[in-house]
């Protein structure tokens, strides 16, 4: 098994033994991860792995149990105020894009910085126009969510998580809701702002993304992570059994 | 070509444009209608005539001859059967508005309960929303009614609350009340199981017990009267005292480090309070407070202290008006601040200061205008004048008096009570508690299972995107949750309005003098069925309309915009 | 055009004036008025029909338990039968609601009514059809109060809380009785007697009104009646007596007399226990038999010179009304005097002879 190369002074997330049960049912097992800054990770993994548990876990969405998670110097833990500020840092985009249907997508964009950073309006307006020019919709600002389609939707969401000038960001399947003709211009946009330099964890199931923008991947199995490495690593010569057989479904 | 032509039908063709038959139908079904209307009406008419009693409203400026409970002050079996209907408006009214308050506040207090975490809380609720949506309204109006308000004390042994008599409250318990706040104060921050804040909180805890103990004792124990406030520290009890103590402070130090805050916060604690009591620097004295029952309850009603308006409550309100006028002003400039730099201001709290700070400033400035020198009252049926202190300590003022001079603007006037009625207070009729509990718990039942529908049908990926995006709960609930909720719930929230507006009539059943008891009373006196049956609908139409027009403008603000 | 939008509204109007035209229907009486006279028809049928109420203890009241009726309505019914048959139980007894006017009287259906709530208005004798019998009870609208509770006049009354029933005339009543006196009393009009009862009896108010017999009645039913009063003297006029259809001189006739009848027995004395004692022996001259029991007597009980004849029955038919169904103050007794679970003092029912109001006309 390789080692990608961890250098643990500058990891921005560190991962130890975090377990986490649903019930009985144990999903994540002694998970251990360290992501260094501007660094593109990749987990893929059969469903019901624990792979989406695990990255909800990091902004806890979902509570782990045992272990230790540290963002960016900031214990993720039972305090009020670290979980705010750990939140405040990460930017999550879901598969099901999660907008708010009764705001407007520059509301949409605007609320958070508002209301958490505390930006003036026009700081905010002014960052959204220029997030969604980079996502490459401006004209759709003042439409609701409901007025555009899934691939539209998806990159509005890419803007609202990167409104808050987040130091990493979590992709949950980012495009397994979205018809195949939309995928692209959404991984476009993904492969834009890994090529930017922004630290990101994405669960997905797009291997081409993966082998194209992947820093490392990682291959999580009954809420254990089997496999690691490069995506050359990866691809070419795993080496888990339960890897292969894997690979061998997907590819 | 297909074997069989199509027939042109021998029917002309403008007989067979659907257009024109809708119209021809519309023009049936009309004259049908207005047909059978006019015979109805002419056989309605013609049946009453023989009866001398054609439908007409001339008979509602006729003598009512009848009194109805608890009627305003503008009516009197004198008064006209227009009046009288008039009363069962305001009557029916009055339960309805107040209704749909409470039940829309209690409604979404069980709503919110029934998604609550906690198993008893859900449980509780859920059981209750189902007891009330299934049983009849009439039978839970009984309930309430001949149940619970019938089996009230009879009014001179009505319940009171607070009981009346004399309270003493010991002037230590203010000291308790600053010292848990500093401590809370200072260890606000603490870690939780830390040691310091163990040492610190049990040590709190022992030394107030201690004190309580020790005043106990010197309160109910004769053989320990001695010990309060005694500080001679020769005494053999008093260093028997300061050993033990001693000793326990010194043991703490070898407890396991886990239990070692709390032993040794307690001890030193408890020996801090022993001393205290000790030396008398703690004071055993009290305020002595007479209490007097603000709120009655009796088989005969509820009564409830009453605020009157006195005859400066106009220049009090210029004053309040002015606050709201500035608060308005300061909640749309803060509201531009935060717009244009984005510092979050508290500008709800600065609106409150402004009224409250008004309000007070009004309330000193309006009460200390100069009274007049001298008012004047009845004397033995001779006016005189006197000091307005004078009349009031010779018990010789009226209340009009007392509205007409009394410097504050507002006066505050607990219940007083002959042997058989309240002569101050404000008073509801046992029969308009039942009806109102009844409407307000029936309904809030029905307005709980749709707010949680409401909460319940905005997907939970909303929640998650507000929370990852960093926002508070309540941020959360207020931009996020409730924008989208109130969208499902206002539709049906207004057809429980309706229905609580038109169940009020059960009023009948529990003897409240609403619109539809009175009506029957003038239909029954007068004989003019039609006409009375007639003018309940449409007034109950009218409330109606009026509730679905407001619920139908809100719907209209909340629909969302989709493709 | 007419457009689809006006539709709604002509319905709103429609379900507005359908519940008038229900109520229509009940103000107008059909009268049928039957041919011949009735005394063939009620001979005929071999049983006389009677509309009685069920429900009013000591008046009309069908005992669940036992499943019999009785009352004085009920046994008025039976005189009359006897009257005509000879027989107390020649009777067909029919339930009647509270409906004014009595339609099932009107068309026939029925021959005479014993009821607690049709009383004789002048609406009611003006709009015909309709005709009454003698009173056979005098009541009227009382007070019931508590026995402890001090109130004894109607100045005790004043600021006080009363009880009365929604939309009877038991409203107006006790207004016009309280503001006469120029008392102040605060209302609660309850919409049944049972309601009211209860509100009473828990002390919601200080005083129920209702008709004085209904009040008794209700004071009877209570675990302790002694702890209750209804004042004996009511304060409004209510004479309940038989009704019969306007018409047929000789049928109202012999409803009349039987009443009367019975009236004047007690009056002479003449009761179901000591009837055979006024009778003719078989050797008895009208002289001697007159002398022994007295004229009025022999005019009320004897097959020679009864009277009985000019309506049509036997001449002494009023013998075997009273020893089958007792004097009137036996009837009284049995349901509604000392016999009964309810005494209600006689008072304004007492004879005319002893300050009441109940009375003969001449046997002559």
């Amino acid at each position: 098994m390789v080692n990608a190369n961890i250098q643990n002074e500058e990891a921005i997330i560190v991962c130890k033994n975090v377990c986490k049960w649903f019930g009985e049912f144990q999903v994540l097992r002694d998970v251990s991860v360290e992501v260094q800054p501007q660094e593109v990770v990749v987990i893929i993994g059969p469903s019901g792995s624990g792979k989406s548990t695990f990255i909800r876990c990091i902004n806890r969405l979902e509570e782990h149990q045992e272990g230790q998670i540290v963002v960016d110097g900031m214990e993720m833990g039972h305090d009020v105020s670290n979980i705010a500020a750990i939140r405040r840092e990460i930017g999550m985009v879901f598969q099901q894009f999660n907008l708010f249907p009764h705001l407007t997508v520059l509301q949409n964009i605007t609320l958070a910085p508002m209301r958490v950073r505390h930006w003036s309006r026009e700081k905010a307006e002014t960052k959204a126009m220029e997030l969604l020019n980079r996502v490459g919709i401006p004209e759709q600002a003042n439409k609701y969510p409901g007025q555009l389609s899934g691939g539209q939707q998806q990159r509005v969401a890419i803007a609202r998580a990167l409104a808050m000038e987040p130091k990493i960001m979590l992709f949950d399947e980012p495009t397994s809701a979205l018809d195949p003709e939309m995928i692209k211009e959404v991984l476009d946009v993904m492969k834009e702002l890994a090529q930017s330099g922004m630290t990101m964890l994405v669960v997905t199931h797009e291997m081409g993304f993966a082998r194209e923008v992947a820093d490392r991947v990682l291959f999580f199995d009954q809420g254990r992570i089997v496999e690691q490495g490069t995506p050359d690593y990866f691809f070419e010569s795993a080496q888990h059994p339960r890897t292969k057989l894997f690979l061998s479904q997907i590819l | 070509m297909s074997a069989t032509q199509h027939q042109p039908s021998s029917i002309p063709s403008f007989l067979r444009d659907v257009r024109f038959l809708q119209v021809i139908g519309q023009i049936v079904f009309a004259i049908l209608v207005v047909f059978v209307v006019s015979r109805i009406m002419t056989d309605v008419f013609a049946a009453l005539q023989k009866n001398n009693l054609t439908p007409n409203l001339a008979f509602l400026q006729n003598r009512a001859g009848f009194d109805i409970s608890n009627s305003p002050s503008w009516y009197t079996s004198n008064s006209s059967y227009g009046t009288a209907f008039q009363v069962g408006l305001v009557n029916t009214l009055r339960v309805v508005s107040v209704g749909l308050v409470l039940s829309t506040l209690l409604g979404i207090l069980i709503g919110v309960f029934l998604l609550s975490r906690n198993w008893l809380v859900r449980t509780i609720s859920r059981v209750y929303v189902e007891l009330l949506r299934n049983t009849p309204l009439l039978l839970q109006l009984f309930v309430w009614y001949f149940i619970v308000m019938l089996s009230l004390p009879i009014f001179r042994e009505a319940y009171t609350f607070p009981p009346e008599g004399v309270a003493h409250i010991p002037i230590r318990i203010a000291f308790y009340g600053i010292l848990i706040l500093v401590i809370w104060w200072r260890t606000r921050r603490w870690e939780i199981g830390s040691f310091r804040r163990n040492a610190i909180i049990s040590g709190v805890a022992a030394m107030l017990v201690m004190i309580e103990i020790g005043f106990w004792l010197y309160n109910n124990q004769p053989s320990w009267q001695s010990v309060y406030a005694n500080g001679d520290m020769t005494s053999s009890s008093f260093l028997l005292y300061a050993v033990i103590s001693a000793v326990l402070i010194v043991g703490a130090w070898f407890v396991p480090i886990q239990w070692r805050g709390l032993t040794l916060g307690s001890s030193i604690g408890q020996a801090i309070g022993g001393l205290l009591v000790y030396f008398g620097i703690i004071p055993n004295s009290a305020f002595r407070i007479e209490i007097y029952p603000a709120f009655y309850a009796s088989i005969r009603g509820f009564a409830f202290p009453e605020l009157l308006t006195t005859a400066r409550f106009a220049e009090w309100m210029a004053f309040v008006g002015l606050g709201i006028v500035l608060a308005i002003a300061q909640w749309v400039y803060f509201g531009r601040i935060t717009e244009t730099t984005g510092k979050p201001i508290p500008r709800g709290w600065y609106a409150l200061l402004a009224v409250v700070i008004f309000a007070i400033v009004g309330w000193v400035v309006v009460g200390s205008e100069p009274a007049p020198v001298s008012i004047p009252v009845l004397q033995e049926d001779q006016t005189v004048y006197m000091p307005l202190e004078e009349a009031r300590a010779g018990n010789l003022l009226t209340i009009q008096d007392e509205l007409q001079y009394n410097p504050s603007p507002l006066i505050f006037r607990l219940p007083e009570r002959t042997n058989f009625k309240f002569i101050v207070g404000t008073e509801i009729q046992p029969e308009y508690m039942a009806l109102l509990l009844g409407l307000v718990v029936y309904t809030s039942a029905f307005i709980a299972e749709i707010v949680r529908a409401g909460i319940q049908a905005v997907p939970y990926g909303q929640l998650e995107a507000a929370r990852a995006m960093g926002l508070t709960n309540s941020q959360t609930l207020r931009l996020i949750i409730l924008p989208q909720a109130l969208r499902v719930i206002i539709p049906p929230l207004g057809n429980q309005y309706l229905n609580l507006s038109k169940n009020s009539s059960l009023a009948i059943a529990i003897a409240y003098a609403d619109l539809f008891l009175i009506t029957t009373t003038i239909m029954n006196q007068s004989g003019q069925s039609v006409t009375g049956m007639v003018m309940v609908m449409l007034t109950y139409l009218i409330i109606s309309l009026i509730i679905a027009a407001g619920s139908n403008w809100i719907n209209r603000r909340f629909q969302l915009v989709t493709r | 055009m007419l457009k689809l939008k006006r539709t709604p509204f002509l319905l709103i109007l429609l379900v507005l004036i359908w519940p008038s035209l229900t109520f229509a229907q009940q103000l107008i009486p059909t009268p049928t008025p039957v041919p011949g006279s009735m005394l063939d028809t009620v001979l005929t049928r071999g049983q006389l029909i009677c509309g009685i109420n069920q429900e009013i203890f000591g008046f009309g009241f069908l005992n669940p338990n036992t499943g019999s009726i009785s009352g004085i309505n009920i046994d008025f019914c039976r005189a009359v039968a006897t009257a005509i048959f000879g027989d107390a139980t020649a009777i067909d007894l029919r339930l009647q609601t509270v409906d004014t006017p009595p339609t099932a009287l009107l068309s026939g259906q029925l021959d005479v009514l014993f009821i607690q709530h049709t009383a004789q208005n002048l609406t009611q004798d003006a709009q015909g059809g309709l005709d009454f019998g003698p009173p056979i009870f005098y009541d009227g609208q009382s007070i019931m109060v508590r026995t402890d509770s001090g109130i004894e006049a109607w100045e005790d009354l004043d600021e006080q809380t009363i009880c009365a029933l929604t939309g009877s005339d038991d409203l107006s009543n006790l207004d016009s009785a309280m503001s006469q006196r120029g008392l102040n009393y605060d209302l609660l009009s309850l919409d049944t007697p049972a309601a009211m009862q209860e509100a009473f009896l828990a002390g919601r108010c200080n005083a129920q009104t209702l008709s004085r017999s209904l009040l008794e009645i209700r004071r009877h039913s209570t675990d302790d009646p002694s702890s209750y009063v209804v004042w004996s003297e009511p304060f409004t006029r209510v004479a309940i007596a038989p009704v019969y259809r306007y018409g047929d001189q000789q049928w109202s006739s012999i409803v009349d007399w039987t009443i009367w009848g019975l009236i004047y027995a007690e009056e002479l004395g003449v009761s179901s226990e000591n009837i055979d004692e006024f009778l003719r022996l078989e050797d008895e001259t009208d002289e001697i038999y007159t002398t022994r029991v007295g004229l009025p007597i022999a005019r009320l009980v004897d097959p020679f010179l009864g009277l009985g004849g000019q309506l049509g029955l036997a001449n002494d038919f009023m013998a075997e009304v009273i020893r089958q169904n007792g004097n009137y103050g036996e009837i009284y007794d049995r349901s509604l005097g000392a016999a009964s679970t309810l005494p209600i003092e006689r008072s304004l029912n007492a004879l005319w002879s002893d300050g009441g109001l109940i009375f003969s006309p001449l046997w002559r």
